[in-house]
Formats: structure tokens, sequence, C-alpha cells
């Protein structure tokens, strides 16, 4: 696959995120993805599935969820993204350290990157930073600074 | 053979041998009648002067790795596309190391019967890599090698050891006085225009906060005028950090922060930074977030983990 290629996958990947049509997952994702972030690994036991749970549930907690491509770099079997996604919250937020947080109506804008490795036309790995820690500032989690 | 093991033998053998240094899994590998069409540096054409080469590779570049950029097989042969690069730790083909980062770049093609390479054909380009940004060096490799064009690298080879040079010598090195070797003046921040003063500052603040600061590249990605970095940083928290507004105060903890950089290059300077860490991983490790995840909820929670 050329790198153009590679590409228009991840270009279809957003699209299910934006749209919350899950069944281009099943085409996409490779049953064995595995998944870095952060220091941790995750290897789901099935790709396409864990992917349509995780979109799923992003879009319940924000139904208006959108993310737009900021930048696209690509080189061999790798393509890089920039994003900038949010929405409006709804309900009860938790942290990833177990607090929960009144969050409906709170407006969250953030940006995250993602590094895939793609394989036979399939995301086969992928490593991802966001900058959670702003995101829980403005889910009102962890303090922000008042000046 | 299919063509599958004699892709898998030629994989293994980069594996194992060339980045794995089992210089003794030789013999597996290629036949005792091989014959070396393109024996690099002077090496004899047969298996004992393939061993002899790998051995002075090993030793004159001990980090060296060899990355398998494309495979193609067909009947008994195999070809690939790769890219190398290493440290030069010793001398080599005559040339005294001076712990620079040579690259080389080319093809190879292998002919298997019976499980074992019996013929190997080679075409390379060896290019230090320009973080002197002076001349490209360019060894004599084979006949081949010699007729072939000495071309310079890409401008992302170029971009990715601009941006390694920086990472490795000015921010771990703690050299403010090199940005302008590698910064434009024009450089641009999280979309600000900083200078190089406050560049320089930035990367003695490191050094500041965190005793033993180091940060280890794992990957570099690059298009058209962007670099994209994955990596982390360690140290040791004895000085005060500012961060997403919040201030902590030395706490004496050792961590580990991971790290996503995306630089964009003109004229081999880097003109804008735009870096994601983990800046909430590194609060939880300095015990700053009170209640610290566990690995898998910090993964496993499908609506806070976007993507």
């Amino acid at each position: 696959m050329s790198v153009e290629q590679n590409k228009a996958i991840i270009l279809r990947w957003i699209d299910v995120w934006n749209t919350g049509e899950l069944e281009p997952l099943e085409e996409i994702i490779a049953p064995d993805y595995v998944r870095h972030g952060e220091g941790t690994t995750l290897r789901p036991e099935s790709g396409p599935e864990w992917y349509k749970q995780q979109i799923a549930g992003a879009r319940r907690a924000m139904p208006d969820f959108h993310v737009t491509t900021e930048d696209l770099i690509a080189e061999s079997d790798r393509v890089v993204g920039r994003w900038s996604w949010g929405g409006t919250r709804e309900g009860q937020a938790t942290t990833p350290w177990g607090a929960t947080v009144e969050s409906a109506g709170k407006q969250v804008k953030r940006t995250a990157m993602t590094i895939t490795r793609l394989a036979d036309g399939k995301i086969a790995e992928e490593w991802w930073q966001l900058d959670r820690l702003e995101e829980w500032q403005q889910l009102g989690a962890i303090p922000s600074p008042s000046g | 053979m299919s063509t599958d093991s004699n892709v898998a033998l030629v994989r293994r053998f980069v594996d194992e041998v060339i980045n794995g240094g089992h210089l003794d899994l030789v013999d597996e590998f290629f036949a005792p009648d091989f014959v070396n069409h393109s024996p690099n540096f002077g090496s004899a054409p047969d298996r004992e002067g393939l061993k002899q080469l790998l051995g002075a590779l090993r030793a004159a570049f001990p980090d060296a790795v060899m990355r398998v950029e494309d495979v193609v097989a067909a009947g008994d042969k195999v070809m690939i596309r790769f890219t190398s690069d290493g440290t030069q730790a010793a001398e080599f083909a005559g040339i005294p190391p001076a712990g620079r980062r040579l690259q080389a770049r080319g093809f190879s093609l292998a002919r298997i019967a019976d499980g074992r390479v019996v013929e190997r054909w080679n075409v390379q380009d060896n290019l230090e890599t320009p973080q002197s940004l002076g001349a490209v060096v360019s060894y004599p490799t084979s006949t081949e090698g010699r007729a072939s064009e000495q071309g310079t690298p890409s401008t992302i080879d170029k971009n990715k050891a601009v941006v390694r040079h920086m990472l490795e010598d000015l921010l771990n090195g703690n050299r403010p006085d090199l940005v302008g070797e590698v910064f434009s003046p024009e450089i641009q921040a999280g979309g600000v225009a900083v200078g190089l003063e406050r560049v320089g500052q930035a990367i003695s603040h490191h050094h500041a906060e965190f005793s033993g600061f180091q940060y280890i590249i794992d990957e570099l990605i690059g298009e058209g005028d962007t670099v994209v970095v994955r990596g982390y940083f360690r140290g040791t928290q004895t000085g005060e950090i500012r961060a997403g507004g919040l201030t902590i105060a030395p706490t004496g903890k050792p961590v580990e922060c991971h790290v996503f950089d995306l630089y964009r290059l003109r004229d081999e300077r880097i003109i804008e930074e735009i870096a994601m860490g983990d800046t909430l991983g590194l609060f939880q490790q300095l015990g700053f977030v009170s209640v610290q995840a566990t690995p898998a909820e910090a993964t496993s929670q499908p609506e806070e983990v976007p993507h």
C-alpha cells in the first residue's frame, strides 16, 4: 500500500468517529490490533469490536462529537495524525483515577496525536497522545489556575 | 521452498544476525558454496568473507540497525530494500571513529536453494547523516556501489537528522548555546513566535526541573517539511515544575513521561514545534493527582479516551 492509500484509510477511520457509522471498522481495523498510549499497551480480543465500543462510547458521552484533521504525515507504513476534537458533554464523567464529575453541557475542545502502523490495508497498531490534563481541567476534575 | 519461507529466511537473517549480532548463525543462513557477487569493503566473495565482513561491521557499528523497508520475492529469489544506521565506534575501512551516525540504504538480492542463500547481489549508498551538515561521505562499497550515484540525503533525512541532533545533543546535552544551529530565529511554539533565547531557556529549564534529564527517541516519521517524534523523557524532579498553570514543588521522585512532538523545518532549521506530552501521567507520578489510575483503567474507559 502506498502512503496515500494509508492516509485514505485513516480518513475513513476519522469518518467513523464523526458519523458514528461503525460498519467500516470491520474492514479497516486489524483483528489483532494493538494500542499503545502513555506507557501502556492494550491488546483487545477483537480490534474491530473494541473500536466499535470505543467510538460508540465517545459519541454517547458527546453526541455532537467531532474530529478535525490538523495534520496528516505519512512515511513507510506509518501515518501520523494531529487532531482537534471536541463536543458537548452529557451527564457525568469518570476520571481515570475513579472520581466522578458533573459534566453535562460542558464544552470539551482538545487536541490529540496518533501514530498508526498499517498492514495490508488495515490499522494494525496505534500510539496515541492526548492533552488529558487540560481535558480534565476543562471538566473541572483538576483545578485550573485562577491567575 | 516457497517464496514465503524464503522471505522468512531473509527476515530472520536480518533480525538475528545483522540486528541481533548472532554471527555464529551465518552457516545456518548461507550455503557452504555461497557466492557473494557484491563483496563490500574488499571482503572475500565467499561465506568466510561474509562472516569477516559482518564481524567487522558489528565491531565498528555496535548499535547498527537494519530496517527492511520492502520485500519482493519471486521464484527462488528475494529482494529487499533496506535502510541502516549506526554510530561508528571503531575504525572501519581505514576511517577513524568519530562518533558519527552513519546511514546506508540499498537493495539486496538473494537466491535461495534448499533453505540457504547461495548467491547475493547488493547495491547500496553509504551516507553520513547530515548531523554535522558538512560533506556527505560516501565509502567504497562494491563495484556496483562505486558506480552508484553518491546522492545527497533527501530533505526528509536531513530534517530528521536536525531533529535528532536537537534532541540528543542540544536537549540531552543541555547546550542552549547551540540553538542557532537547529532553530530558525522565527521559531514558533504552540503558534506563538518565541525567539531563540526562550528556546535556549526552555532547554536549560528541563534540566533544572529534572536532574538526569534524558529524552529517548522511540521513532522519527517524516514527510515534506515535517518530522514527528515519538519518545519519552525521564529524570528525577529536583526543581519546581509549572505546567497547565499549576506549580509542583520539588518531590525528588523519578518520572518517565511520554511525548509526541511535531516539528516543521525550513532550510534545515526548525521553524515550528507542536508538543503533546502526558502531563496528566506526569502529575500522577509526582503524586499531584491523588489516586493514580492503573494502566488498565486508564485505557479501558471508552468515553474518556476518544483516540
